[in-house]
């Protein structure tokens, strides 16, 4: 189910919200565990019984490891069996759904290249949300494995904490430290209430209006066979736009969403456009997978302790694995690559070596360009075309005839002024939200209202992160 | 640790608490009254209409596609999309911008229909030749119980109007010329709209919102009518047209989401349109009746049967106009069923097929009711009992098959059959069987189910191509085991009277290259037939040059790239039609070529 469906706004979210705050204490849990099953398996039934067995298999595998932990003479490894269980078993679902199909193909084409024949093989259709919560899961474990967190009693608890609807498809990731005290008891109160329905508001004006209307100009720009050097530019400005509105969107929406249940999850964004260095913009963007990358690959692999050429080979593997881990395709791996090129260049010159000399603004834009140009190599669907791209935004396209700018509305041109402001200029969602003003209360309002419109005429875009 | 998302202090009092509860309220009352009042459905046009259509189809519980159709109904069918989203889409339209992609918001406010302004891109196909080759078909059927068919292509919106697209759109103009070329080349009568239009300006021609002509251009077109055809006119002073009730016509509206009747139709300024009504007070019923004898008769679309075409016809040529139009129709379908409810002996002497010219892009193999329309049309005007048998020797022997269900019994293989592609060549089949029996007839324009009824039977079909490679060819496959224990035979016909022709030689140039001057004056649907000695396989390339009826001098060339085992070809002569072929060159033959100009056979 899609946040911005008519049956998930008009019938799925009251019904639960009613259910919600009519149950015992005891049975709210249950109601958002069965909820989000529900919310789950709308699309592909079948796939809650995937989800059913990760759940219960990091159940079992936290309390295993904290059995063993407590038994007498346990060492620091205590536990480490069932640790490494629940890895190889997230891990291998993560490999097999998502990324079986990529391998079989890779070698295919290896073989074809080799005058072999290429292996029969049907399609794995990859389950929605699966590298989330996957994520979500690993890191209940390793948490509990850690000493971190206290393993979960109560399963109800930890089905709930799976399955989650308002985050369960495409973040924020939350791992199981960050909300282990919510999950046995949380404050339900009417500001929390009205706060998560300002951010789910803001949240889905930000996808329908802003981030939709940005993927028209993105998605007919990288269509074209020859774009001109502004044509390409536009797309990829387009894209780049496109993609913070639709994941910081999803992000608000899933953030809004559980403090409508008394969830407070962790924030995902934090204006990463006006960011002065690679550096600062992975901690600004998708700040939850940064964090995880960090926590659980980074500095598992030695992170900066292991002196310099460690940590820049960590640094770039982390980055490139991050990549990886959004989609099976070389252009996700060359991406993380770009992003780990730029995080490595920084570290071993010095942010302020690479960026003193430039006043701050350019800072900015030259961190923009560079983020702009990483996100042409996440959009193209393959290599080959992104270069493509990347040579007419260089200029050197044989296109003299733009296509691009034919259908143009002005409704077009307030998007492209009102994103901008919102990206560089105002406040984020969060901080709106914390100290709300009227004004920005009833703009709001009549903008979620006006998306709800909008979602009857237009067909529905799917969320970008979906697919990851 | 991530920081986790902080809330203010204080309570949810004040507006955000106020808007909180409004949210909760419109969710969960919008919901309630969905489920409880179920709204009946739209009735829906464009993308909403597909997206209906696939979700009416998949409905599965364990691939997701119930719970999508779900979605999809409540998202083209519930309250906020009756109610309130036509007032946003009208606010999109305002900017300047679409909510779907049926659309295309002009200059001016102006909307076109975005199929009709790209055309579907079928390589070899949907090109608007095969159109006119049923439509020649049609036409020579029709005159050869002497009716002539007069077709009437209205040029794209996006073509007459092409001021008003956006900037930058190539509406790819030379597909209306094109197709208005074709049907001429085929000899059938063609009024070239875009000519009488030519420079008058948008608002005289088309309606801002809508996909339909504007009055004047009606006007223009019913007095090019009575100009090209004065016989159409009988002067009888007698009919005259009178203004209805006002309506506005806004299809174009509709597509973008703002519904027939819905208030947001008021925030445009569509020009008004009437009804028209015809004087005397209920002569159109009395002539379609045919209480009133009428001469004309006219079959077409929406255009002329939402907009009173008829009554124009009538008060411009002061004759009679039966009116036959249906609304939606593809070009022939309404001609047929006009056909079919008289007696051969009662058609009128004209007949005005109106079609708009994207329908010409729609047309292609696939087309099933057009394409059986056409070969009604033939059945229906005899052709089985006009045409005549051509000699066996002229076609490459058939090879001797085991009959097979879906593989074909009979079979004249792709580049056998060398011919204009507009029936002027046919074949017939001589049934015989103990049961009735079905088959596939499939040619390079048509593939449609036949069947014969036990005995002895016989029936003819024109060959008509459908402008894709590889053609040229006829075959007939038994789909029921039935069929398999029926007999066939086949005969290749055609409807031109060879025996009665004007025959010619020529003479062979040093590069192989045949050429004959006939000097033979040409009238309406005339063939010219080529056989010659030996069999050939390879590109054949027929060419004739002469003149028109204007004295224009005309050249047309039939090109037939992958001939294969041939020594006969056969093409109308439309683009001569009143003047006269005066010399005839063709490559790709050997040993002796003989000509003939003929006739058509008319009907007894």
């Amino acid at each position: 189910m899609h946040f911005t469906d008519n049956v998930f706004l008009y019938y799925f979210l009251p019904l639960v919200l009613g259910l919600y705050y009519a149950s015992p204490r005891g049975w709210k849990p249950w109601v958002l565990a069965l909820s989000s099953y529900f919310f789950y398996g709308w699309w592909r039934p079948d796939f809650v019984l995937l989800m059913w067995f990760s759940t219960i298999v990091d159940y079992t595998c936290g309390l295993r490891i904290a059995r063993d932990q407590a038994a007498p003479g346990a060492g620091t490894t205590a536990g480490k069996r069932w640790v490494v269980l629940s890895c190889c078993v997230n891990l291998g679902i993560l490999a097999y759904f998502k990324y079986a199909n990529f391998g079989i193909e890779t070698l295919n084409s290896i073989l074809v290249a080799n005058g072999g024949t290429a292996l029969e093989w049907s399609k794995v259709i990859l389950p929605i949300g699966i590298s989330f919560y996957t994520f979500q899961t690993l890191s209940y474990t390793v948490d509990v494995y850690r000493r971190d967190a206290e393993p979960v009693r109560q399963f109800r608890d930890f089905a709930c904490y799976v399955a989650l609807f308002p985050q369960l498809i495409a973040g924020p990731i939350v791992r199981y430290s960050s909300i282990a005290e919510q999950l046995k008891s949380r404050v339900h109160s009417w500001g929390t209430f009205s706060t998560g329905v300002m951010i789910f508001q803001a949240g889905m004006a930000k996808k329908v209006l802003l981030a939709d209307t940005f993927s028209r100009a993105a998605d007919q720009g990288f269509a074209l066979a020859d774009p001109t050097m502004l044509e390409a530019w536009a797309a990829a400005i387009s894209y780049t736009f496109q993609i913070y509105f639709d994941f910081s969107g999803y992000s608000d929406m899933a953030i809004g969403l559980g403090l409508l249940f008394g969830f407070r999850f962790p924030v995902n964004f934090n204006r990463p456009y006006i960011s002065r260095s690679i550096t600062e913009f992975w901690r600004r963007w998708h700040i939850t997978l940064s964090s995880f990358l960090r926590d659980y690959l980074y500095i598992p692999l030695g992170g900066n302790r292991k002196g310099p050429v460690r940590t820049y080979i960590n640094l770039a593997l982390t980055m490139l694995l991050g990549g990886l881990w959004h989609g099976a395709a070389w252009t996700y791996i060359a991406w993380g690559a770009y992003q780990g090129f730029w995080l490595v260049l920084e570290r071993l010159s010095g942010r302020r070596t690479l960026y003193a000399m430039l006043p701050g603004v350019l800072q900015n834009a030259l961190t923009f360009v560079i983020v702009v140009i990483g996100w042409v190599l996440f959009r193209a669907s393959s290599i080959p075309e992104a270069l493509q791209f990347l040579g007419a935004m260089a200029g050197r396209g044989s296109s003299a005839a733009s296509t691009l700018f034919i259908e143009w509305s002005h409704l077009q041109t307030i998007a492209y002024i009102a994103g901008p402001l919102v990206i560089f200029g105002f406040a984020t969602t969060q901080e709106h939200a914390k100290r709300p003003r009227t004004w920005w209360v009833a703009a709001v309002f009549v903008l979620f209202l006006i998306s709800l419109l909008h979602l009857h005429r237009a067909s529905n875009i799917p969320f970008l992160y979906f697919q990851f | 640790m991530d920081a986790l998302i902080e809330t203010p202090g204080s309570g949810g009092r004040g507006p955000m608490g106020f808007i909180a509860g409004v949210f909760v309220f419109v969710l969960a009352g919008t919901g309630a009254a969905e489920l409880a009042m179920p709204p009946k459905a739209l009735k829906l046009v464009g993308q909403e209409r597909r997206d209906a259509a696939q979700s009416a189809e998949q409905r599965s519980f364990w691939d997701g596609s119930l719970a999508r159709s779900k979605e999809a109904n409540f998202r083209l069918h519930g309250r906020v999309r009756r109610w309130l989203a036509p007032y946003w889409s009208a606010a999109m339209l305002g900017l300047g911008d679409v909510p779907n992609d049926d659309v295309i918001a002009g200059q001016g406010g102006w909307l076109f229909l975005r199929e009709r302004v790209f055309l579907p891109d079928r390589p070899g196909e949907g090109n608007g030749r095969h159109l006119a080759n049923l439509m020649g078909l049609a036409s020579r059927a029709l005159y050869s119980h002497g009716t002539e068919l007069v077709c009437v292509p209205l040029p794209r919106k996006s073509t007459t109007c092409s001021n008003k697209l956006p900037e930058g759109i190539d509406c790819d103009a030379r597909f209306d010329a094109a197709v208005v070329d074709a049907l001429t080349a085929r000899g059938v009568m063609t009024i070239d709209v875009a000519r009488v239009w030519d420079g008058h300006p948008a608002s005289e021609l088309y309606l801002k919102y809508d996909s339909h002509w504007a009055l004047p251009a009606r006007r223009l077109l019913a007095e090019e009518l009575k100009r090209a055809l004065p016989g159409l006119r009988e002067g009888r002073a007698e009919y005259s047209v009178v203004k209805g009730s006002e309506h506005v016509a806004t299809d174009g509206l509709r597509f973008a989401g703002v519904d027939r009747g819905h208030p947001a139709n008021s925030f445009f300024d569509a020009a008004a349109d009437f009804s028209l009504a015809l004087r005397p007070a209920g002569s159109e019923a009395r002539i379609d009746a045919r209480e009133i004898e009428s001469n004309v008769l006219l079959v077409g679309t929406s255009f002329s049967e939402l907009f009173q075409f008829r009554a124009h016809l009538c008060e411009v040529l002061q004759s009679p106009v039966e009116d036959a139009s249906e609304l939606g129709r593809m070009p022939l379908l309404s001609l047929e069923r006009a056909l079919i409810t008289r007696p051969v002996d009662a058609f009128p002497r004209y007949v005005i097929s109106e079609f708009p010219m994207h329908h010409a892009g729609a047309i292609h193999r696939g087309s099933i009711p057009t394409v059986r329309a056409a070969l009604g049309i033939a059945r229906q005007l005899d052709f089985a009992g006009r045409a005549q048998a051509l000699p066996s020797g002229l076609f490459a022997p058939e090879e001797a098959r085991t009959p097979k269900l879906h593989a074909p019994t009979v079979s004249y293989p792709p580049g056998s059959l060398l011919s204009s592609g507009d029936g002027v060549l046919g074949v017939r089949f001589a049934f015989d069987g103990e049961k009735n029996s079905k088959w596939t007839y499939s040619t390079a324009g048509a593939k449609i189910q036949i069947g014969a009824n036990a005995g002895a039977r016989k029936r003819a079909f024109p060959i008509v191509e459908g402008g894709s490679a590889p053609g040229y060819h006829a075959s007939l496959s038994p789909t029921t085991l039935e069929s398999l224990s029926t007999s066939v035979q086949a005969t290749l016909v055609t409807d031109a009277d060879l025996a009665g022709g004007f025959e010619f030689t020529g003479r062979r140039t040093a590069e192989g290259t045949w050429s004959a001057a006939p000097k033979r004056s040409v009238e309406r649907h005339d063939s010219l037939a080529l056989s010659w000695e030996h069999w050939t396989s390879g590109p054949v390339e027929l060419t004739a040059a002469g003149e028109d009826k204007e004295g224009q001098a005309v050249e047309e060339s039939w090109r037939f790239p992958d001939a294969q085992q041939v020594r006969f070809a056969i093409v109308t002569l439309g683009p001569f039609h009143g003047g006269r072929v005066d010399r005839v060159t063709l490559k790709g033959s050997s040993g002796q070529v003989t000509g003939t100009i003929a006739a058509q056979v008319r009907a007894r």
